[in-house]
């Protein structure tokens, strides 16, 4: 079947159309109208959204209150990722730690990233948490490779939760 | 007297069992999943664990499903009635899980035995879920070294003993023990710190929980991440089963694979930690030829095969191949030899041995070159191909000495001076094929994907591509023709391969 075609017949333009003067002056007027009225847009970035208590943001690391980082390297993180943007090598922390297990390397991939939380969700450490940081930029491809220290800069202290390892 | 009783009913399904079998092993045999932790099919009966209890008709308690014989006493002449899902074997497990996990940690993201682990399983199936003690655990030594190549964890250990078994049965050298009692009982070494055995990682596999790991593969990667392939042992010449286990191009684990014929289920120390030289990050991944600077430079494999036609035709020889390479490669190795009119030669290093599953002969398939009609090259000679995997077997002198211009080369620090054109070999876990062990026994070994650099052209192929240079009538077999070909020969008649009969299939 083919497609029916109904030709529409366009408005031929006016001399006063052509000038386009009249059309430049009605849009600056406007311009000028609204810069005098109050401001009803946020000031994005001098201003930033306050997000919910339960926003999910960039994915992040958290350390316990004694500066210990919490991860094991149990890998269900990057075993639940949906877009597989979790990349961890474990390795074993030196004698006379109270925990035999934690990550030599911890890289998430905020370009592949989709903020689903399922990372948060499988912990059984409560170590990865989404944050609140939903500004995300960088100039090159690696940059947006997170590694452990940034994720452990971006995610700071968690003294509350789990704390397996206290009296051990 | 009655008639001898030579049946059991498990499930209401009636079953035959041979004499002196317990019930276990015949539901086993049957498929019917009973779970074990302290029962090993290649060890002797402890009965410690108690979760195989099922269900005995007329008997008001479970039993435990071991240690029970499947013949009835003698004045009994009505077969046993076994029940392995009722009630009240499954009342009896969540039981025994619960007693179990009273002292075991709940430290499954750190434990490297997480996704193999039968604590884990049978917890899922057949725990209650939830402890009716809030005593605090028991603190017991942790990271405890067994030896060089073993960690012991005693709060994870649930005292099945597989491991001082093991020790005491198979290979009799009694390094294990018990020590302590009740809560603190754990294993303890009995020698000084070391296992005289070479064969004591076994204890690893056949540990049910996550109390004996490797100090090699501890921590390295999660077990779902990791692909695994049903391969050969090429350290020793017996052929023993294994299971190759790699992630994302590196080599991490081999296991050993039950095969009744061959190793049971058991294999050595030396073969379980000797694919360190996969690992090399000085492999060769690409070919290379020779260029008029004089070095070597990486090619397109079609280049790289004109130039070895060329290099070869200038300069023909000899071709002297690895022990460990497989049949079909050591036929291919034969015909390409006879094309430029010269012979095939392989080279395999000898070793210690012992006379169980570690063999003075190392060449995993010294016996299929053989068999094949290739003669042993004892001390270096002049050669115009190599095959080079194993350090070991075409050895330096070797290979400095042999001349060669086409090198097939698994690491760069195997290529000789001069080399022309260098291929890259992909190791015994990265290539398919057929391996002869020392007593005739043609086995099968298969491709792990998760290990190596990937995209190798198979040396199979290239040494087709090889003769073709050679030979313009040459027609191209591929692996099976090549295999056709093997059968059809005179010393293979009557052998059977891999798929024929049940004796050669690879074991379960």
């Amino acid at each position: 079947m083919t497609a029916t075609v109904k030709p529409v017949r366009r408005r031929k333009a006016t001399f006063i159309d052509r000038l386009y003067l009249p059309a430049i002056f009605k849009g600056l007027s406007i311009t000028f109208k609204r810069m005098f009225k109050p401001k009803v847009t946020m000031q994005y970035p001098e201003e930033t959204w306050t997000v919910g208590e339960r926003y999910r943001g960039v994915p992040v690391l958290v350390k316990d209150d004694e500066g210990r980082e919490k991860c094991v390297a149990c890998s269900l993180c990057e075993y639940v990722c949906p877009p597989k943007a979790i990349y961890i090598v474990g390795q074993e922390l030196e004698e006379g730690n109270k925990v035999e297990r934690g990550p030599a390397v911890f890289d998430i991939n905020m370009l592949r990233c989709i903020y689903c939380g399922l990372c948060e969700e499988a912990c059984p450490e409560e170590a990865i948490f989404m944050s609140k940081q939903y500004t995300v930029s960088g100039a090159t491809r690696e940059e947006l490779v997170f590694n452990k220290d940034k994720l452990y800069e971006l995610g700071g202290v968690r003294s509350k939760g789990v704390k397996k390892w206290k009296d051990k | 007297m009655a008639d001898k009783v030579s049946t059991i009913f498990i499930n209401g399904t009636e079953y035959p069992f041979k004499e002196g079998q317990t019930v276990i092993q015949v539901c086993h045999e049957n498929g019917i999943d009973v779970p074990h932790y302290c029962y090993h099919p290649g060890l002797s009966i402890a009965g410690n664990c108690r979760i195989c209890m099922v269900e005995v008709e007329g008997n008001p308690q479970p039993q435990i499903s071991c240690k029970m014989q499947c013949a009835p006493p003698p004045w009994v002449s009505e077969p046993l009635k076994i029940q392995t899902e009722s009630e009240v074997a499954e009342e009896g497990r969540s039981g025994v899980m619960e007693m179990l996990l009273v002292n075991h940690p709940l430290d499954c993201p750190i434990c490297d035995q997480a996704g193999e682990c039968h604590l884990q399983d049978y917890s899922y199936e057949h725990g209650g879920g939830k402890a009716s003690t809030s005593t605090a655990k028991t603190k017991l030594p942790k990271n405890v070294p067994f030896g060089e190549k073993i960690v012991y964890d005693a709060e994870r250990c649930i005292k099945c003993t597989l491991c001082v078994r093991f020790c005491q049965e198979v290979t009799e050298t009694n390094e294990l023990d018990l020590g302590g009692r009740g809560d603190e009982e754990i294993v303890i070494m009995t020698s000084k710190g070391e296992f005289e055995t070479p064969y004591a990682m076994n204890i690893i596999d056949i540990c049910p929980v996550g109390a004996l790991t490797s100090k090699d593969f501890r921590f390295k990667s999660r077990l779902w991440f990791m692909d695994f392939a049903p391969s050969i042992d090429t350290s020793s010449a017996k052929g023993v089963n294994i299971t190759t286990g790699g992630r994302e191009g590196e080599f991490l684990r081999i296991e050993p694979r039950y095969n009744p014929g061959v190793n049971q289920w058991w294999m050595s120390d030396e073969g379980r930690l000797g694919y360190k030289f996969v690992n090399s990050p000085t492999r060769v991944k690409a070919p290379l030829v020779r260029g008029e600077n004089g070095e070597l430079a990486e090619a397109l494999w079609h280049n790289a095969i004109d130039a070895a036609g060329t290099a070869l035709r200038a300069s023909p020889g000899d071709v002297l191949v690895d022990g460990g390479c497989t049949l079909e490669e050591m036929a291919l190795a034969q015909e390409l030899a006879s094309a430029m009119g010269a012979k095939a030669k392989f080279a395999a290093a000898t070793g210690e041995g012992d006379d169980w599953l570690i063999t003075e002969e190392k060449g995993a398939n010294a016996k299929g070159g053989e068999m094949l009609g290739l003669a042993r090259a004892k001390r270096a000679s002049a050669a115009a191909v190599l095959m080079i995997e194993r350090d070991e077997h075409v050895n330096a002198s070797m290979r400095e000495k042999a001349g060669a211009v086409v090198v097939f080369a698994l690491d760069m620090e195997q290529v000789p001076d001069s080399a022309q054109v260098v291929f890259p070999m992909p190791s015994w876990a990265e290539r398919e094929g057929l391996l002869v062990n020392i007593d005739g026994l043609v086995q099968a070994m298969e491709r792990n994907q998760g290990i190596g650099p990937g995209n190798l052209t198979p040396p199979v192929e290239l040494l087709e591509e090889l003769i073709g240079e050679f030979d313009d009538a040459y027609e191209w077999r591929g692996r099976e023709g090549v295999i056709e070909s093997i059968r059809a020969m005179k010393a293979f008649e009557g052998v059977p391969f891999p798929g024929d009969t049940a004796t050669a299939e690879v074991g379960a």
